[in-house]
C-alpha cells in the first residue's frame, strides 16, 4: 500500500469540508472493508492523499423509527441492521440482505453508507496494479469496457451503457423494494436522492465532496410482506449473482400492491415495473407468478456469456413471490 | 511387528504445531523481521509473450531508499526440480512467457518505496503472439516457438504400450471411450510465499528461511542459480500455512530475497501477495484427455487406452513428471492386463502448472471412475460390483510392474457402500437427488530422487541424552501435515518412551540430516523406516547397559512404557531415564543413525518384459486406497448443486496419528470438492488472470462443507515401517468422480468438463429437456 495521510473528523461537516478540501485525493473510511481492498490493489489511477476518517463521528449510527419511516444513520454496521428486533420485523428485506452480505467479519465492520458507496466488483475493474498493471475502462475515465468482449459471466443483464459492471450492494436492492432514498451532505448542503436514481452505469450519483449520511425508508403499506432471497456461488462470502427483494400486499386473496426489485443484473437495482403491474388486481395463483418471473427478466439483453442470469433472476422472482404471498396466510 | 502392541503409534494426539497456530502465535517467515533488513518486490511483465528490449532502472535506483535493483540477467542460471527439463529463471532474461512474470526486482528500506521503485523501473517489449491453447501452441509452433529449445512447444512426450491393448479391445464386449477435461486450479494454501535471505559478506554464507516444502531441492536450486557451493547456503523452514504441492519447488520469492541480500550485504525479505502467488501458480495441469476402457462379458476390465494432453503453461516445473504419473495412474487400484498410454506435455503463455496435492492422479481418476461408471450401466449392474470385480488386492503386481505390497482397497468399497446405503439409494432418489461412488488410491513415497543419485531419501538421526531426552533430527518440512508429530510418535514407540518425551528438530537443512522433502505422500513411510533403523541402534546400546543393572541377558529385555523390563522375568525392571543416566555417565550423549532407500523396480512391460520409458514413475513402497460416495442435490431451476453428504472409508495402513488422518481426509474432501464445483482461474485473450484473488477464485468455505463421515479401515501393511501408508493425498482422488456420477443419479447428466457450475447445469438441463422432446 502506498502511504497517505489519515485524519479523524468530529462531524460531518468537518468530513464534508476535507472533501472539498482535497478533491479527487481524498476518501471517506469508516469500516474500510472496501476501500483498503482498493488501495491495496492499486486499482485506481489517482491514489487518494487523504483518508478521512468518519467512523469516529458520534450520533451517526442511529436506527430510528416514527411516523416517516425508518433512518439509518450511515454509520450503522451491517451486523447491527442484521440483528436489529425492529429492522428484522418490519424491514425484513434490509435486515436478510444485511445479513447475507460477506462474512461476520466484515458484516461488523461494514457501514451501511460504504455498501451503498462501494466500488464495483468488476473483476477488470478490480485488476491488482502489481500484476503487470491496471485496466483502465471507461468507468476509470479512459479505454473501452473489456467484459463486452470479454469474460462477463457476472455482468449485468440489463441497463448496461458504457459500463457492463453489477450493482455490488445487497441493501440497495432491498432499499428498492422499500422506495428508501439516501439523504447526502456536501458543500451546497443536503439532498435526498431516491434509491433507484442513486446508480448509473458508470457510478453514482454522488457530487464530488458530498457524503452519505442516511438512508430512508418510508412507512410501509399496511398489511405488507416481503421475501430476500440472494444467489452466490458460494453459500456465504460472495456478491450476488442475482438477487431479489419483493414486498407485497394482498386483500381478500387479491395482490393490491407488489414490488420487486432485482440486483446484481443492472447498475443499480432495478425495478421490475411490467411484473408489478402485471400482478396488481391479481390473485397470486402459480400461473400469475410464473407470468410475473418472465415479465421481470423481459427486454434483458445478456452479454456474451452471462445468459445463466436471466435465468436465475426469473426463479428467483418467483421464488420470492411465492414465499411473499404464503407470508400473508 | 503387531500393530495391537503399540501405545504410541495409533494415538490421536494434538498436533505440536496446532496450540501456537490457532493462538496466532506461530512464526511464519512473513512474520519475521532481522536487524537491518529491507524489503524485496518485483516487477512483473503486462504481456504475457514478449521480447525484453531493454530494461532501464536507473531512476529506480536513485529513489531515495532504495538499495538495489537486479534484473535476470544478473542470474541468468537455469533451474527446475526436474534436472532434465530445468528452464526456468530467477528474473525473465531476454523474454517474458506468461502474464505477471517476474523481470526485476527491488531492495528498499521499507515496502512502500520498494513499490514505488518499481513504477520508476522502464522495460521495452517487443510483444509476441500468445498462445494459451495447447492445442493451438502446438498448431502454431512453426510460427511461435515458446522455448528456443523446444520446437513443437512440446516438454516431452511419450508412448506406454503394456500388453497388446488392440487385440483386448478388439475381443472386448462391452467398450466405451470419452473425453474429459479438467480445470487450470491453484492451491489456494493460506500462506502466500515468502522468504528472507541474510547474506554473510564476511563469510561468505547465505541464509534463507522459506515458506517450502522442500529445504532440500530449494537448497539445490539455490546452489545452481547463486552459484555457491551448497555447504555455504542453509535453508531454514519456519512454520508454513500450507503447501498442497504449491511450495513442492523453489519460487522466485526465494531466488530474488537472496540475490538481492548477497548485492547489498543486508538481509532482504520477499513476501508474496495473494495476486503473486496466483500469478506465479504451479497448480495443477488442465488436462484434454480421451480414456477408452475395454470390458469382457463378464465385466473384467481386459483393456485401457489413455491419452493426455497436459496444458503446463510457460516453464516445465514438475511437468515431466507429472504427465508420466497420469500414464502410471491407469494400471491401480483396478487389474488392467492391457494399457496403452499416449501423453505430452505443452507449453503455453499461462503462469506454470506444476504440482497439486495428488498430482497426476486427480485427472485420469476423474476420467476412469466416471467411464466405469457408466459402463456399469451399459452392463446392467452397479458400479460397486463392477468395481469390486476388479478391485486389486494385497501382492498385485500390475502389467507395468508395479507392485502393491499391501491393498484393502475392497474393504474401502464395501465400508462405504455398507455405511451410506449406496446400494439402496443409487438410481432410486427423487429427480434432483443422487449418489455416486469412486475409488482411488496413491503412492506413499516415490522410489527415484528428482536428480540422479543413489543416496537415501531420508536420514534420521536420533539423540538421547540427560538433558533433552529424546530429539530427532530429520531436514523433513512440517507444512502443516503433521510430520513432526507423526515423528515424535513413531520415534516413542520404537523406543519404548511416550509421544511426550520427544523432540523433533527439522525443517532446516544444517541441523537436520538429510531429507528430499514433504511431497508425494513420503514422510510417514520413510521418516518411519529410518526412525526403526536409528532407534535400533540406541535401544541395543541402552539394553546393553539396563541388562547389567537389572541382572539379565540383554536380548531378555523389552522396552516398553519407559522401562525396561525382562521378558522373562518381569521383576527384572529398570526405569528408562535411570539406564540412559548410566549410560551417559559412562559413555556420554547417545546417537543412533538410518536411513530409508525406497525399493526400486524398473517401469517394465511384463508381457514382453521389455522397458518402458517413464514407466518406473509411479512406483511406490506401497499405496494408499480409499473410497468416497458422495450425495448431491441439484437445484433443477438454478442449477445450483449442493453436495451435502460424503461417506468415506480409507486404507492408510496403520494410522499414526487417527486425528491427524481425520485432518487429512476431510482437508482433502474439502480440497477436490473446489475442483469439482468452484474452482478455477481465469484468463483473458490476453493471458492476464481476471481473478488473481480468494474473492474472485472460489474456494469452498465452511458453508460448502458437507457432513462427512470417515472411516479408517483396519489395515496394516506388514511390509511397512509401523505398517504405514500415505493418507493426504490419496483422499483427493475419488472426490471428483464421486460427486460427477451423483450428478448423473440426480439428473441423467454426465459432466465430463470440470467444474460443474450452476451455468453448465442450466445448460445441460435444457439440452436434455430439447433432446428428449425429440
Amino acid at each position: 500500500m502506498k502511504p497517505f495521510r489519515h485524519i479523524n473528523v468530529p462531524g460531518v461537516a468537518e468530513a464534508v469540508d476535507y472533501l472539498n478540501k482535497f478533491p479527487g485525493s481524498s476518501r471517506l473510511i469508516a469500516g474500510g472493508t472496501d476501500l483498503l481492498g482498493v488501495l491495496k490493489d492499486d486499482i485506481l489511477p489517482a491514489y487518494p492523499e487523504l483518508l478521512i476518517n468518519i467512523k469516529a463521528i458520534p450520533g451517526l449510527d442511529y436506527l430510528r423509527e416514527d411516523e416517516n419511516g425508518l433512518s439509518i444513520g450511515a454509520l450503522v454496521k451491517l451486523a447491527f441492521l442484521a440483528r436489529s428486533p425492529l429492522v428484522r420485523e418490519k424491514y425484513k428485506v434490509l435486515a436478510d440482505a444485511a445479513r447475507s452480505v460477506g462474512t461476520p467479519q466484515l458484516r461488523n465492520m461494514a457501514t451501511v453508507g460504504g455498501n451503498l458507496g462501494q466500488e464495483t466488483r468488476c473483476w477488470y475493474y478490480r485488476y491488482p496494479h502489481g500484476i503487470g498493471g491496471r485496466i483502465q475502462c471507461q468507468r476509470k475515465g479512459s479505454g473501452p469496457c473489456l467484459a463486452v468482449g470479454g469474460d462477463n459471466r457476472y455482468h449485468v443483464i440489463m441497463g448496461g451503457k458504457g459500463c457492463f459492471a453489477a450493482c455490488p450492494s445487497d441493501l440497495a436492492t432491498a432499499l428498492a423494494a422499500l422506495e428508501g432514498s439516501i439523504k447526502t451532505e456536501g458543500a451546497g448542503g443536503g439532498r435526498i436522492i431516491s434509491i433507484g436514481e442513486f446508480f448509473h452505469p458508470l457510478g453514482n450519483a454522488l457530487k464530488a465532496g458530498e457524503m452519505i449520511v442516511e438512508l430512508q425508508v418510508p412507512p410501509l403499506p399496511a398489511g405488507s410482506r416481503q421475501h430476500w432471497l440472494k444467489y452466490t456461488l458460494r453459500e456465504p462470502v460472495d456478491f450476488a449473482v442475482v438477487s431479489v427483494a419483493v414486498l407485497t400486499v394482498l386483500e381478500a386473496g387479491i395482490c393490491r400492491e407488489a414490488r420487486i426489485a432485482l440486483g446484481a443484473v443492472a447498475p443499480g437495482p432495478l425495478r421490475a415495473l411490467q411484473a408489478e403491474q402485471f400482478l396488481k388486481g391479481k390473485e397470486p395463483i402459480p400461473e400469475v407468478l410464473q407470468e410475473a418471473a418472465v415479465l421481470a427478466v423481459q427486454g434483458a439483453k445478456p452479454l456474451s456469456k452471462n445468459g445463466y442470469k436471466v435465468e436465475i433472476a426469473r426463479v428467483l422472482v418467483l421464488r420470492a413471490l411465492e414465499a411473499s404471498f404464503a407470508g400473508h396466510k | 511387528m503387531n500393530n495391537r502392541k503399540f501405545t504410541q503409534v495409533g494415538r490421536s494426539v494434538p498436533r505440536v504445531d496446532g496450540p501456537a497456530k490457532v493462538k496466532g502465535e506461530a512464526i511464519y517467515t512473513g512474520d519475521m523481521v532481522l536487524p537491518g533488513m529491507a524489503y524485496g518486490r518485483i516487477k512483473r511483465s503486462p504481456y504475457a509473450h514478449a521480447l525484453i528490449k531493454k530494461i532501464d532502472y536507473s531512476k529506480a535506483l536513485a529513489l531515495p531508499g532504495v538499495l538495489a535493483v537486479i534484473t535476470g540477467e544478473e542470474a541468468p542460471n537455469k533451474w527446475g526440480i526436474v534436472p532434465q527439463t530445468a528452464n526456468e529463471v530467477a528474473l525473465a532474461v531476454g523474454k517474458v512467457r506468461f502474464w505477471g512474470e517476474g523481470v526485476a526486482a527491488v531492495a528498499a528500506l521499507d515496502e512502500e518505496t520498494a513499490e514505488a521503485a518499481l513504477e520508476l523501473i522502464e522495460v521495452e517489449y517487443e510483444p509476441l503472439p500468445v498462445l494459451l491453447d495447447p492445442f493451438e501452441s502446438m498448431r502454431r509452433a512453426g510460427e511461435v516457438r515458446i522455448h528456443e529449445d523446444k520446437p513443437d512447444n512440446i516438454l516431452h512426450q511419450a508412448e506406454q504400450v503394456f500388453g497388446d491393448p488392440d487385440k483386448a479391445f478388439a475381443e472386448c464386449t462391452y467398450v466405451l471411450e470419452k473425453e474429459f477435461r479438467t480445470s487450470y486450479v491453484n492451491h489456494a494454501f493460506l500462506e502466500p510465499h515468502a522468504a528472507l535471505a541474510s547474506y554473510d559478506v564476511q563469510s561468505g554464507k547465505l541464509q534463507l528461511w522459506s515458506s517450502t516444502q522442500v529445504p532440500h531441492y530449494l537448497h539445490r536450486q539455490l546452489s545452481i542459480v547463486l552459484e555457491m557451493p551448497m555447504s555455504k547456503i542453509r535453508v531454514t523452514v519456519p512454520a508454513v500455512g500450507g503447501g498442497f504441492g504449491g511450495k513442492g519447488e523453489a519460487s522466485s520469492a526465494d531466488f530474488c530475497a537472496a540475490l538481492l541480500s548477497r548485492k547489498i550485504g543486508r538481509p532482504v525479505r520477499v513476501t508474496f501477495e495473494r495476486s503473486e502467488v496466483f500469478a506465479t501458480n504451479k497448480g495443477r495441469h488442465p488436462c484434454y484427455m480421451k480414456m477408452k476402457i475395454g470390458l469382457d462379458k463378464d465385466g473384467y476390465i481386459q483393456a485401457v487406452d489413455f491419452e493426455n494432453t497436459l496444458d503446463g503453461g510457460a516453464y516445465a516445473g514438475w511437468g515431466m513428471v507429472v504427465m508420466f504419473y497420469t500414464a502410471s495412474m491407469i494400471h491401480l487400484p483396478y487389474k488392467v492386463p492391457n494399457a496403452r498410454a499416449r501423453v505430452r506435455r505443452v507449453f503455453t503463455n499461462k503462469p506454470t502448472c506444476g504440482a497439486m496435492r495428488g498430482l497426476g492422479g486427480v485427472q485420469p481418476r476423474f476420467a476412469m471412475e466416471c467411464l466405469l461408471d457408466e459402463m456399469a450401466e451399459m452392463i446392467g449392474i452397479s458400479p460397486y460390483e463392477l468395481k469390486m470385480k476388479n478391485a486389486i488386492e494385497s501382492g498385485y503386481r500390475s502389467v507395468s510392474n508395479l507392485h502393491v505390497p499391501h491393498a484393502e482397497y475392497k474393504k474401502c468399497l464395501q465400508t462405504a457402500v455398507e455405511k451410506s446405503g449406496y446400494l439402496e439409494k443409487h438410481g432410486k432418489l427423487p429427480f434432483g437427488k443422487g449418489i455416486g461412488l469412486a475409488g482411488g488410491y496413491y503412492i506413499s513415497g516415490t522410489a527415484y530422487t528428482l536428480y540422479q543419485a543413489y543416496k537415501p531419501h531420508t536420514t534420521v538421526l536420533i539423540r538421547v541424552d540427560t538433558e533433552g531426552g529424546v530429539t530427532v533430527h530429520c531436514a523433513a518440512a512440517d507444512i502443516g501435515q503433521g510430520c513432526n508429530t507423526v515423528m515424535a510418535q513413531m520415534a516413542a514407540e520404537a523406543l519404548g518412551v511416550h509421544y511426550e518425551d520427544v523432540h523433533v528438530v527439522s525443517g532446516d537443512t544444517e541441523l537436520g540430516t538429510f531429507d528430499l522433502g514433504s511431497f508425494a505422500s513420503r514422510l510417514t513411510y520413510a521418516t518411519g523406516a529410518a526412525i526403526l533403523e536409528a532407534a535400533e541402534e540406541i535401544n541395543q546400546k541402552l539394553k546393553e547397559v539396563a541388562a547389567g543393572m537389572v541382572g539379565c541377558r540383554a536380548d531378555q529385555l523389552e522396552i516398553k512404557d519407559r522401562r525396561f523390563t525382562s521378558i522373562f522375568e518381569p521383576r527384572k525392571t529398570i526405569e528408562w531415564e535411570k539406564v540412559v543416566d548410566v549410560y551417559t555417565n559412562t559413555v556420554g550423549t547417545l546417537t543412533g543413525i538410518g536411513h530409508f532407500s525406497p525399493p526400486r523396480l524398473k517401469g517394465i512391460d511384463l508381457t514382453r518384459g521389455v522397458r518402458v520409458q517413464g514407466a518406473n514413475i509411479g512406483h511406490s513402497p506401497t499405496f494408499g486406497f480409499s473410497c468416497q460416495i458422495w450425495e448431491v442435490d441439484v437445484d433443477l431451476e438454478t442449477g445450483k448443486i449442493r453436495a451435502h453428504k460424503v461417506t468415506e472409508a480409507g486404507d492408510c495402513g496403520q494410522p499414526v496419528n487417527p486425528m491427524s488422518v481425520d485432518g487429512q481426509v476431510e482437508g482433502s474432501i474439502m480440497f477436490a470438492l473446489g475442483q469439482a464445483l468452484y474452482e478455477e482461474m481465469k484468463l483473458d485473450a490476453d493471458g492476464r488472470m481476471l481473478n488473481p484473488s480468494l474473492h474472485d477464485y472460489k474456494v469452498p468455505t465452511a458453508m460448502e462443507l458437507p457432513e462427512i463421515d470417515t472411516t479408517i479401515v483396519e489395515s496394516y501393511d506388514p511390509t511397512a515401517p509401523f505398517g504405514v501408508k500415505e493418507s493426504g493425498e490419496g483422499p483427493v482422488q475419488p472426490t471428483i468422480p464421486a460427486i460427477v456420477n451423483a450428478i448423473y443419479d440426480a439428473i441423467g447428466v454426465r459432466f465430463t468438463e470440470l467444474p460443474i457450475t450452476p451455468e453448465k447445469v442450466l445448460r445441460a438441463l435444457k439440452e436434455k429437456k430439447e433432446k428428449e422432446k425429440v
